[in-house]
C-alpha cells in the first residue's frame, strides 16, 4: 500500500461529506450551480454528485495494492478536494466556538462550586472559633458601693438592702414557702452607646439548704399580679433587657426566693460585645440584707417612682 | 450544536452558578450575624454530682402505683462565657444496662408557674449551682443514668445514679 499525503481526503474521517444525503439543500444547491454553471453539462458526461468528470482539471491515479492483492484506484477531483476543504473549515471554525462556551461554563462552575464550599468552611471555621473562645472563661468580679459607673455612659445607684414586699400570708396560692422581694435601681444616663445597657444580665445569689443558688429577677407577668394591689404600676417593674443607656430609669427588680433568706448579694454582668461572641468581661457584686415585710416601707416604695 | 443554543446553554450556566455564589455569600453572612446566639447554646454547665433522696411513695398528692418518687439534685458547674436559665436544661434518664430490665423514670417536676421548685433558676458563667427535679421512679430499679446531651454539638454527659 502506497504512501500517499494527498489521500488526506480519504483519511480525514470526513464522514459529513460521504454521509450528507443527496437532498441536502445547500449542498445540491450548490452542486446545481457548479452544474449548470459548468462545461461539463454541455459536454453531457456523468452525473455522478460525487464526481463531475467534466470539471476534472487534475487526476491522479493511485495504484494501492493491499494484502489480498486487489488493486484499489482512488482518484481525486478538484472539486471534491474544495468540497473537503470547505467542510474543514467549517468544522475548524465551529470547533473554536465550541470551546469557548465550554470555558466559559467551566469558568462560572468552578467560580460556583469554590464560592459554596468556601462559604461553609468558613462558616464552620467562625463557629468553632467562636465554641472555643465561649470556653475561655476570663472575668473580674468587683465589688461595689451605693453607686458605680456602669459602662462609660450609665451611672448606677443601689442600696444596702431588699425590701420584702409579699409573703405567702399575702396571697392564697402564692409559691409556698417563698417571699417576693424587691431590690431597688436606679440609673442615670444620658449617652446611647452601642450595646451600652446597664444591668442587662443581672442575678441575685443566695443560700438555701446548704447550697448557693442563683435567680434571675421574676418577669412582669408573674409578678404584676402580685403588686398590682399595693400600688406599683408596670412601669417600676425594671427590665433585665437592660435599662438606661440614654435615658435615666427608676425601678425595682424582683425576686422570688425562700422565705428564710435574710441576705442576697446581687450580681451584675458586664460584657465584651462583638460580632462573634459575647465575652464576660466584669461582674459586681454588692451584698444586701433582706428586710422584712413592712407596710409603712411598702408605702415609700411605691412612692419612689420617676424616671 | 447551533451556536444560538450553545449561547443559550452558556447563559443559563452563567446565571445558575452566578445565583449559587450569591446565595453562598448570604448564607454565610447570615450564618455569621447569628453566630453569637448560636454560640450561646453550644455550651453547657457540666454535671460535677448527682444525689438522689427518697420522698415516698405519694409526692403532693400525686400517687403512682408501682412507683416511687425521688428528689434528685444535680450540681452543675458552668465555666463558659453564657449563663443557662433553668428553662435550658434537660436531662434524660436512660435505666438500661446491659440485659437488664428497662425501668421507668419519668421527670414530674411541675412546670406551672407557681411551681417554686426551679422557678427562676439560673446557672450564671463561672459559677456552680444545683439544680434540682422530682423523679417518679418505677419499683425495681436499682440504678439509672443522667443523660445530658446538646442539640447542637451533640456532646454527651453521663452520670450513673445508684438508688
Amino acid at each position: 500500500m502506497g504512501d500517499n499525503k494527498n489521500d488526506d481526503f480519504w483519511k480525514s474521517g470526513n464522514d459529513d461529506f460521504w454521509n450528507k444525503p443527496v437532498a441536502d439543500k445547500d449542498w445540491l444547491n450548490e452542486d446545481e450551480n457548479s452544474f449548470f454553471h459548468s462545461d461539463s453539462r454541455q459536454n453531457g458526461n456523468n452525473e455522478n454528485p460525487y464526481l463531475y468528470q467534466e470539471q476534472l482539471k487534475t487526476q491522479k491515479q493511485t495504484d494501492y495494492s493491499g494484502l489480498s492483492g486487489e488493486m484499489y484506484t482512488q482518484t481525486q477531483s478538484t472539486w471534491a478536494t474544495k468540497q473537503h476543504q470547505k467542510e474543514k473549515n467549517k468544522k475548524k471554525d465551529g470547533g473554536k466556538q465550541v470551546h469557548i462556551h465550554t470555558i466559559i461554563c467551566l469558568v462560572f462552575i468552578f467560580l460556583a462550586v469554590i464560592s459554596a464550599v468556601g462559604a461553609a468552611s468558613a462558616i464552620k471555621i467562625l463557629k468553632n472559633q467562636a465554641a472555643e473562645l465561649a470556653k475561655k472563661l476570663d472575668y473580674e468580679e468587683i465589688e461595689v458601693g451605693d453607686s458605680f459607673q456602669y459602662n462609660d455612659n450609665n451611672k448606677a445607684y443601689l442600696e444596702d438592702a431588699a425590701y420584702t414586699i409579699v409573703t405567702e400570708e399575702d396571697f392564697k396560692g402564692f409559691p409556698k414557702g417563698m417571699k417576693l422581694i424587691a431590690v431597688y435601681v436606679k440609673v442615670e444616663s444620658d449617652e446611647y452607646v452601642r450595646d451600652g445597657y446597664a444591668f442587662k444580665n443581672c442575678y441575685a445569689g443566695f443560700e438555701e439548704e446548704g447550697n448557693v443558688v442563683y435567680k434571675k429577677p421574676a418577669g412582669e407577668s408573674l409578678v404584676y399580679s402580685y403588686i398590682l394591689g399595693l400600688g406599683f404600676d408596670k412601669e417600676q417593674i425594671l427590665s433585665t433587657y437592660g435599662i438606661g443607656n440614654g435615658f435615666n430609669s427608676t425601678g425595682y427588680f424582683f425576686f422570688f426566693v425562700p422565705e428564710e433568706v435574710d441576705e442576697i448579694t446581687l450580681y451584675m454582668e458586664k460584657r465584651e460585645e462583638n460580632k462573634k461572641i459575647s465575652m464576660l468581661e466584669k461582674v459586681y457584686m454588692k451584698n444586701m440584707i433582706v428586710l422584712p415585710e413592712e407596710g409603712m416601707v411598702t408605702e415609700m416604695l411605691v412612692e419612689r417612682k420617676g424616671r | 450544536m447551533n451556536h444560538v443554543i450553545k449561547t443559550i446553554i452558556t447563559v443559563l450556566v452563567a446565571v445558575g452558578c452566578s445565583f449559587v455564589c450569591l446565595l453562598s455569600v448570604g448564607v454565610f453572612l447570615s450564618e455569621t450575624d447569628f453566630l453569637k446566639y448560636d454560640v450561646e447554646r453550644m455550651a453547657d454547665p457540666v454535671i460535677t454530682d448527682a444525689e438522689i433522696q427518697y420522698l415516698g411513695e405519694s409526692y403532693e398528692g400525686k400517687q403512682e402505683e408501682g412507683s416511687a418518687y425521688y428528689l434528685l439534685t444535680v450540681t452543675l458547674d458552668n465555666q463558659y462565657n453564657y449563663g443557662r436559665e433553668e428553662s435550658g436544661i434537660y436531662l434524660g434518664y436512660d435505666s438500661y444496662f446491659g440485659n437488664q430490665e428497662i425501668y421507668m423514670v419519668r421527670d414530674v417536676s411541675d412546670y406551672s408557674l407557681l411551681d417554686s421548685l426551679n422557678e427562676g433558676y439560673y446557672y450564671p458563667a463561672g459559677k456552680s449551682s444545683v439544680y434540682r427535679r422530682i423523679l417518679c421512679i418505677e419499683n425495681g430499679c436499682q440504678e439509672f443514668d443522667i443523660v445530658y446531651s446538646n442539640y447542637y454539638t451533640k456532646e454527651e454527659q453521663r452520670i450513673h445514679v445508684n438508688l
